[in-house]
């Protein structure tokens, strides 16, 4: 069932069983998994089913620190959410990231992969994937042309990627939700305000608002916020009326840890002689699973690095290709978008001829690497609101040295160990030559992947939910979504951030 | 006796002739050898090893041709076989020692960087 909750009378009092706010991957998600449940899900949007600029503001802000994208177009806000511009490459964490590191302050996660593996499972349905088998050689026996390069498998590994069509959660899941007998799907209900008990102990009601100037109230037994990291914690800090710093920000927690993945051209690979590359390159037409270089669980250990890996595209492709936060520079998410895609098929068209016999010797490496947890690297308030009077959010992203330690180190042993193998050798980026310099380049962008606002953690005083993704201290208020990742890891956190929202679905269907 | 004479003076020249032509062939192939980091070669083109030889001459104090050739040397002996083997064998031994060094970008091996400096040396020359 579909409503525009501007059609609403004023001040209607909307109440169902479950309240999901958010319609994105997360929100519809969790929306599915309680179709044809018999419980009234709420599941509120802020935008209808098509962009819509006057929405898209809401999630303007400003940011300092590490350059970042334009907070207004580094998520959409309609129905669908950012799966509307997302690219589709879908890896699960590897086992280190849910692990406790001695070198990465703050790491380990409350759960164990085999906590969500039968949830990575339901969630490849979502993203309309292969079955859950990240494992290389599964893969080669479906593509008996992915070679690996001969390095030493104790230092290197091959992490695999699935590539979802890209599925676009606003056109493919819209039927569903539309015609769900105990889906109520609410547009234009922008949440503004959350309403706790008087007690602070549990939430009341929840206030939503629209251009209009209508105002309703929705209630529910259960509350779950999937807004995504950013909009997630601007909203319990918003929420002002009873907790003076923000609902659940007893600790000072909401809104910190926020991390990105560290994406950079990194190095250069120049191979002595032609080798197949085909299990690291990306085919655009066939989407077929492809690898990255990563290094071992063992070797991080012994190097005191965060976990990462390098991709590789053709040099000449790659050298005609601007850095992506150059690219991504406009505040309006469609018009970057369009320059991304353009970005990508200039350098595609114009300079791949096949041709030049660097063209299938020497590869641009890319690196995408965890950001290790820094508390200082946060989501604020502005002293600026929006069109709904909710102060706008700012993003400090800040980086340490272990961030650019662990590119570095990690390109030295990708170094070392191709050149052991004597098959190429890498030339670094001039921004790894330096090894006193911790600073990182202005060419450094993020993935559009925002996490870590609401960390999970048994400890109030180091993450804002519980193993449940429940709010700590608010009995009915629970948050869906990568703003619960306690460590990054380095894969996209698309497939994650499912698993781990249809385990919270599990859990408050039989709690 | 003359003639006899005059035959043993004659394949002595040969011989010594022969032996410097051998001397000479070897000394160059060897030289050539020390020059070119065999892997090296097949990825950059000579003026980028002559920049590597010449940046790695710039930072360190192995800016000598007699030094850099000891050291690559090491009791190699004499023979070209040997030598190659031995550069190729310190080569990886270098990678896997982490005996390497960053130049202009490139982590390369200490000895391909000494054999570059020598061709920066000879490029001198």
């Amino acid at each position: 069932m579909h409503v525009d909750a501007r059609e609403l009378d004023n001040n209607t009092l909307i109440e169902g069983d479950l309240c999901i706010v958010g319609a994105g991957a997360a929100g519809i998600s969790m929306a599915l998994d309680w179709n044809k449940s018999g419980k009234k899900v709420i599941l509120l949007e802020g935008g209808g089913f098509e962009y819509d600029s006057e929405i898209q503001d809401l999630y303007s802000g400003n940011s300092t620190g590490q350059r970042y994208y334009p907070l207004r177009s580094c998520r959409l806000h309609l129905f669908g959410g950012t799966t509307g511009h997302w690219g589709g490459m879908c890896a699960p964490l590897d086992p280190i990231d849910y692990k406790i590191r001695s070198w990465v302050p703050d790491s380990g996660w409350p759960i164990t992969p085999v906590d969500l593996v039968p949830f990575y499972t339901k969630a490849q349905k979502l993203f309309e994937l292969d079955s859950y088998n990240y494992g290389l050689q599964y893969w080669q026996e479906k593509y008996p042309g992915l070679t690996p390069f001969p390095l030493d498998k104790d230092v290197i590994w091959s992490k695999m990627w699935q590539f979802s069509p890209p599925t676009r959660f606003g056109k493919t899941y819209k039927e569903t939700i539309v015609k769900s007998p105990n889906i109520h799907l609410y547009t234009y209900a922008n949440l503004t305000n959350i309403i706790a008990n008087d007690e602070v102990n549990g939430i009341k009601q929840l206030i939503v608002k629209n251009h209009g100037g209508k105002i309703h109230n929705v209630r529910a037994k259960n509350f779950v916020l999937a807004c995504g990291a950013i909009q997630n914690a601007r909203m319990l800090l918003a929420s002002r009326r009873q907790a003076k710093n923000g609902i659940g920000n007893d600790k000072d927690v909401v809104g910190r840890y926020f991390m990105e993945h560290l994406e950079v051209k990194s190095a250069e690979l120049w191979l002595k002689k032609q080798f197949s590359t085909e299990l690291y390159t990306f085919d655009y037409s066939t989407r077929k699973p492809r690898a990255e270089l990563a290094l071992t669980e063992g070797i991080q250990e012994k190097t005191r690095i965060l976990n990462g890996s390098a991709s590789l595209t053709p040099l000449a492709i790659a050298k005609q290709q601007t850095p992506l936060i150059d690219v991504w520079s406009n505040e309006d998410p469609r018009i970057s978008f369009d320059k991304l895609v353009a970005n990508f098929r200039k350098s595609r068209e114009k300079n791949y001829t096949g041709k030049d016999e660097n063209n299938n010797r020497a590869y641009e490496l890319f690196t995408r690497m965890e950001q290790a947890p820094n508390p200082n690297s946060r989501i604020i308030l502005s002293d600026e609101k929006d069109a709904l009077d909710v102060p706008r959010p700012q993003l400090h992203w800040e980086l340490t040295e272990l961030d650019k330690y662990s590119i570095r180190k990690m390109y030295h042993i990708l170094g070392e160990q191709i050149g052991k193998a004597g098959f190429g050798r890498i030339k670094l980026e001039k921004f790894l030559w330096d090894e006193y310099d911790n600073s990182m380049p202005e060419k450094l962008g993020g993935g559009w992947h925002h996490m870590g606002t609401t960390r999970m953690s048994r400890d109030r005083n180091k993450g804002v939910v519980d193993v449940n993704c429940k709010v700590h201290g608010i009995s009915n208020l629970f948050i869906a979504g990568s703003g619960c990742f306690s460590t990054a890891g380095a894969p996209n956190p698309t497939l994650t951030l499912v698993a781990l929202s249809l385990r919270l679905s599990d859990y408050l269907k039989t709690s | 006796m003359k003639r006899r004479k005059f035959l043993l003076l004659s394949l002595f020249g040969l011989f010594i002739s022969l032996v410097a032509i051998w001397y000479y062939k070897y000394k160059s192939a060897t030289g050539r050898d020390l020059r070119h980091p065999l892997d090296l070669t097949e990825i950059c083109d000579r003026r980028t090893l002559i920049n590597i030889g010449n940046t790695y001459r710039k930072l360190t104090d192995e800016n000598n041709k007699k030094y850099l050739e000891e050291l690559l040397y090491e009791n190699a002996g004499m023979s070209d076989n040997v030598i190659k083997k031995l550069l190729k064998t310190k080569v990886t031994e270098d990678f896997d020692n982490g005996n390497t060094i960053l130049i202009d970008g490139w982590l390369l091996s200490i000895t391909e960087v000494r054999q570059c400096a020598l061709l920066s040396i000879a490029e001198e020359k």
